[in-house]
């Protein structure tokens, strides 16, 4: 009798398939900001501390985003809050400028350790989950925050004294609303998104 | 007559239909906003700051706006004031050279003076954002980026986002709507369950986009758009809302004044060392009788 378990990766390109960017992707990276705006705004405006807030949800969108559609969230992480920082108050233009380079780390480290580590994002087990705690989480919000507070530092905006007040900040209120919602959404509608048309495999397609 | 009719709805809830900055091409507004936003990075003199804060109010009355539109932030700019104020408090004490009480009082002015330049830094660039985004609509907004030669594709997928956020608002407003219309009193719950409940307004949102992505994508190309198509052939869309704006005599006296006024700070402070903290009356007055380096 044989007892061969078949795991099939949701990432492994089967064969005959053959995957190219399309206007689906163009599309999902639109949507995608277009969440992010309102969920960050909404985030940032209920709970601001300052320059950060307490409880970003934003976060959620661009680690899932990236996850679900690759290179693609990746954009749109970098792009939805140069729109939400500026609707909300929580940072200026030029200072949502600099802070592209740590939504864009926030974003594609958690599609890197997801497709690296052949992890699924329907979380179906303990190491799913771990990987997205810190892969998809901790690490990309601890770079993140520490990339911001130096360039709220650089800028001027924040004195010396608040560096550690404002690194915690940033590191905790991303983490924790990216953590449970991040969970609930990748647990509840991954299942949808990876039989849809829109789904990323590699980073592009 | 309701507002709707005096307003188009944009960003912030509603642009006025008829202002005093509409008589200047979208592309000139982008960059008065961008030049507003940069021009406090150069000037570490809270007094020229907070100028600039009174002036874009002023601005913000003369263009039409109603006043509700910036009272809406208020309490986002008090919270950010409290939370610089108290950083600054609880780390004076370890930041004086030797903890006497001279010593420490003396670091906590420093403190406060600094911390008060840092935040009316800050609210002078967020006063641009907000004079910007108050008296522009999302037309406005992607008008500016085709005429400045962002490619259509570019333009597209971003307008997409902006009226994505749009629906999502809606969606989430309807969501709301809906919870009231099955009994919940969102006013008798504590903090606790207000934020699971903003947890939860999220996920149907993520389970509309996810929809909305597969339904635009068929529409599009249903009528023939191939936004990342290489091997399509390449067409020239016509420019419809970009005809209706004229960049007039006034725009470029606008722009030169604009670029000269950005170039002179940048120029006088980074190798004149002007706008500096020390150049403060009030620095320099009762509140701190430090001397800057």
């Amino acid at each position: 009798m044989n007892s061969i378990s078949h795991h099939q990766s949701v990432w492994a390109i089967k064969p005959g398939e053959t995957r190219t960017p399309g206007l689906v992707h163009a599309v999902a990276l639109a949507v995608m900001s277009g969440l992010g705006i309102v969920v960050s705004t909404f985030g940032s405006i209920a709970f601001s501390i300052g320059f950060v807030s307490v409880f970003w949800p934003g976060q959620a969108v661009q680690s899932v985003g990236a996850i679900w559609f690759g290179g693609w969230g990746g954009i749109a992480a970098a792009l939805f809050p140069f729109i939400s920082n500026s609707l909300s108050g929580a940072a200026p233009l030029v200072v949502s400028l600099a802070f592209v380079p740590a939504n864009i780390v926030q974003a594609m480290f958690a599609a890197w350790s997801f497709r690296y580590l052949d992890v699924d994002p329907r979380l179906q087990n303990w190491r799913d989950l771990t990987v997205w705690a810190v892969g998809g989480v901790l690490v990309p919000n601890l770079l993140g925050a520490a990339w911001g507070t130096a360039m709220l530092y650089l800028f001027g905006l924040i004195t010396t004294p608040a560096l550690a007040a404002t690194f915690v900040g940033w590191f905790v209120g991303n983490s924790v609303p990216s953590l449970i919602l991040g969970t609930i959404v990748l647990k509840s509608l991954s299942p949808l998104v990876i039989r849809s048309r829109a789904f990323v495999k590699g980073y592009w397609a | 007559m309701s507002d709707e009719t005096y307003a188009r709805k944009s960003f912030l809830g509603h642009v006025p239909t008829e202002s005093v900055a509409h008589r200047f091409h979208p592309a000139t507004r982008l960059a008065a906003f961008l030049c507003f936003s940069c021009l406090p990075l150069f000037i570490s003199v809270p007094e020229v700051n907070i100028l600039i804060i009174v002036a874009h109010l002023g601005m913000l009355r003369i263009a039409n706006v109603k006043a509700s539109v910036f009272f809406n932030f208020v309490p986002v700019l008090i919270a950010m004031a409290v939370f610089m104020t108290v950083i600054a408090v609880a780390t004076a004490s370890s930041s004086a050279p030797n903890q006497t009480a001279i010593s420490c009082a003396t670091a906590l002015q420093t403190q406060l003076i600094i911390t008060l330049n840092s935040y009316v830094r800050i609210t002078a660039m967020f006063s641009a954002t907000l004079f910007y985004f108050a008296t522009n609509a999302e037309r406005d907004f992607l008008s500016a980026l085709r005429f400045i030669g962002l490619p259509f594709t570019a333009t597209y997928i971003l307008g997409l986002s902006l009226r994505s956020a749009a629906l999502f608002a809606d969606d989430l407003r309807s969501i709301r709507e809906a919870e009231r219309g099955r009994g919940a009193d969102r006013q008798r719950v504590n903090l606790a369950k207000h934020v699971t409940k903003g947890f939860m307004y999220v996920v149907p949102l993520f389970a509309i986009g996810i929809r909305r992505i597969e339904e635009i994508s068929d529409a599009l190309f249903c009528r023939g758009f191939s936004l990342l198509d290489t091997s399509a052939p390449r067409i020239r869309y016509p420019g419809y809302i970009a005809a209706r704006y004229q960049f007039k005599l006034r725009d470029t006296l606008m722009l030169g004044s604009l670029v000269g006024v950005l170039f002179l700070t940048a120029k006088l402070s980074i190798f004149d060392h002007a706008f500096e903290l020390r150049d403060s009356p009030i620095a320099n007055g009762w509140l701190c009788q430090t001397k800057f380096q």
